[in-house]
């Protein structure tokens, strides 16, 4: 072919290549990834997307004001890093993280505060004991006489099966009562908050609703939408006494399920506060590759309000610690003298 | 996933697509003696409708996609992705009548490939060109157009997998610019057309939540926005090549088959809220079914 006859081909070519260039101009390319950018962007998308202005009363625009001029285009990466952590740590929530190949932030602030309620080895050595029933992902043994099931779930990131709600009732469906000790479950997958609690209801039930944000304005929430739970279609239901033991290390998911468990008529809710989480996070990222969460959901009790602080319990009871040094879990012994 | 009205609005959307590609299709012209792009001139027989040319494409287009949608991420995502089509031109001695529906099917990723979004993009356009100019080489076209589209977007956004997605229904115009030319002994037309809407209707809803947990769609929520022209903005530009390929047997030229290299942009544009800007570029090469 010659120059003359591949003109057209060519011409065909300038087309797209121009019109390559035009998606260019039309979509605006990202910023150039340098601090001051990185710092604008994460302050806009949370200014849009965040959910708990209102309620936590944090002026986004003040906090703007403050943490700006520390970073310039010369900020370093670490210094960057600690401005935007700073920033972030004024929302107060367990939700938000800042996440960078030399180091990972979130605020702890909901549990470093307060007593830990809790102690693994006293569980593990004294109550669960050697003999232990493993039905994943719950270690479970009989308490009192085998009067009582002991139920620990420790992370609501372990799935819950059909199979192994099937397998507790079993094994435990004649019990007086079931202690289902879930401190320091820090929260996991709202499904298993689902696949546990279809076994608890016999009708169709209510325990929460929730809510998205759906746009940048402060006021821009969908409407509430209920948070229901189904009957399994499983003869293997427990519809006893039930008692959720909790601490301050509760959180997210967990925090969920403390609080869609206590609307149930049979179920106390027994030890501390829990720690919040009342939303879903969203993960984005920065310009350099770093990537941040933060909540744009909302979940709330049924009658729409915020457990983003915590649930607190039916009833209050903490470790003693004289109890603690003879290897006793006075919060579990506690539920036990309820159920007996 | 979808909401019953939702998919009564889209499925009313495409069905008056549909109605109208019909029965304008099924309109028959008679005038005089017209030349085709491909050449031909048309003889007219008011007994022999078949007479007018009818070309039909089936094309299988690759190209890229370039969006920003301002819920899922403040990056911008660049992919790749491919259509099928279905193109029909049916030039009778008054206009010519255009349709054409076609599927785009892309994924798209931010710089540091972290985040994904799936795009699925169905289309389908009408429009009536009549001839404005004919000189020298080049024939002019113009004429209403109208477009159903319907788009879908999703996300893996941590915990919460986003579902957007669109319908709606764009009237406007569409100009075709061809121009043929012989640089040695081959022939080529060269055509380019841009439609462009001056009414929209769609529904958008802001946004779907199949979550929080993936396979979960009990939290499902949809807030529609209804909107016209001050809410959407797009156009569409094609740009084609029609050549022949010579068959040969003994150096005897026995037929000569049409075909076709043609580019495709495709912009998209929501305002606020959750602003969405996407672009889509194919580009394919084709042979002409001519009946």
């Amino acid at each position: 072919m010659s120059i003359k006859q591949s003109y057209p081909v060519l011409l065909l070519l300038g087309f797209f290549l121009s019109f390559s260039a035009c998606s260019e101009l039309l979509i605006e390319p990202d910023p150039t990834d340098n601090p001051v950018e990185n710092f604008e962007l994460l302050w806009r998308e949370v200014n849009a997307k965040y959910t708990f202005f209102e309620y936590k009363n944090i002026d986004w625009q003040a906090i703007y004001q403050k943490y700006r001029p520390q970073v310039n285009e010369k900020t370093t990466d670490e210094t960057l890093f600690n401005v935007l952590n700073a920033m972030l740590n004024e929302l107060k929530d367990g939700h938000v993280a800042l996440i960078a190949p030399f180091n990972a932030a979130s605020n702890r602030s909901w549990y470093f505060n307060y007593p830990p309620n809790y102690n693994a080895n006293i569980i593990d050595r004294n109550y669960l004991q050697e003999n232990r029933r493993i039905i994943l992902p719950f270690r479970t043994q009989w308490l009192a006489d085998s009067t009582v099931a002991y139920i620990r779930y420790s992370s609501f990131s372990d799935a819950v099966s059909g199979e192994s709600m099937t397998e507790l009732f079993k094994y435990y469906g004649k019990a007086k009562g079931w202690i289902i000790d879930i401190r320091d479950n820090t929260g996991g997958s709202l499904g298993n908050v689902d696949a546990i609690m279809t076994r608890f209801v016999d009708i169709e039930t209510k325990v929460g609703a929730v809510r998205y944000k759906i746009g940048p304005e402060r006021d821009d929430f969908s409407k509430f939408f209920p948070y229901l739970i189904k009957p399994s279609e499983s003869n293997n239901k427990y519809l006893g006494k039930i008692i959720v033991l909790t601490n301050r290390k509760v959180y997210s998911a967990a925090n969920f399920f403390t609080s869609a468990m206590s609307t149930l008529n049979n179920v106390t809710i027994l030890g501390d506060q829990t720690g919040g989480g009342g939303g879903a996070p969203y993960s984005g990222q920065l310009l350099n590759g770093w990537t941040y969460t933060f909540s744009t959901t909302l979940l709330l009790t049924p009658d729409n309000q915020q457990i983003e602080n915590g649930v607190v319990p039916d009833v209050k009871v903490d470790l003693d610690p004289a109890d603690e040094a003879k290897g006793v879990d006075s919060i579990l012994e506690r539920a036990i003298g309820l159920l007996r | 996933m979808f909401k019953s009205k939702t998919l009564t609005i889209i499925c009313t959307i495409w069905g008056i697509m549909l109605l109208l590609i019909q029965s304008l299709n099924a309109q028959e012209e008679k005038s005089a003696a017209f030349r085709t792009p491909l050449l031909e001139k048309i003889e007219v027989d008011p007994t022999h409708t078949e007479a007018y040319a009818d070309y039909r494409l089936r094309t299988v287009e690759f190209g890229s996609i370039m969006l920003r949608d301002a819920f899922v991420s403040p990056l911008r995502l660049v992919g790749s992705g491919f259509k099928i089509g279905y193109n029909r031109l049916h030039y009778t001695p008054q206009a010519l009548k255009e349709s054409s529906t076609g599927m785009f099917a892309g994924i798209a990723i931010d710089p540091a490939a972290e985040f994904n979004l799936m795009l699925l993009n169905f289309s389908g356009q009408y429009s009536w060109q009549f001839p404005v100019l004919e000189k020298k080489g080049w024939q002019g076209y113009v004429g209403p157009w109208a477009q159903g589209f319907g788009n879908m977007r999703f996300a893996l956004q941590n915990v919460n997998n986003v579902l957007g997605y669109d319908a709606g229904l764009d009237l406007g115009v569409t100009g075709r610019l061809a121009y043929k030319f012989k640089p040695g002994r081959r022939e080529f037309i060269l055509t380019q057309q841009l439609s462009v809407p001056l009414a929209s209707g769609f529904v958008r809803p802001l946004y779907t939540f199949t979550g929080p947990i993936l396979g979960e769609t009990d939290s499902e929520v949809s807030v529609f926005q209804f909107g016209t022209l001050n809410r959407r903005f797009g156009w569409i530009y094609k740009a084609s090549l029609d050549l022949y390929r010579n068959r040969k047997r003994k150096k005897q030229v026995i037929e000569r088959v049409p075909y076709r290299i043609s580019y495709t942009f495709q912009y998209d544009q929501f305002s606020q809220s959750n602003a969405l800007q996407s672009a889509i570029q194919t580009i394919t090469f084709s042979r002409i079914l001519k009946y």
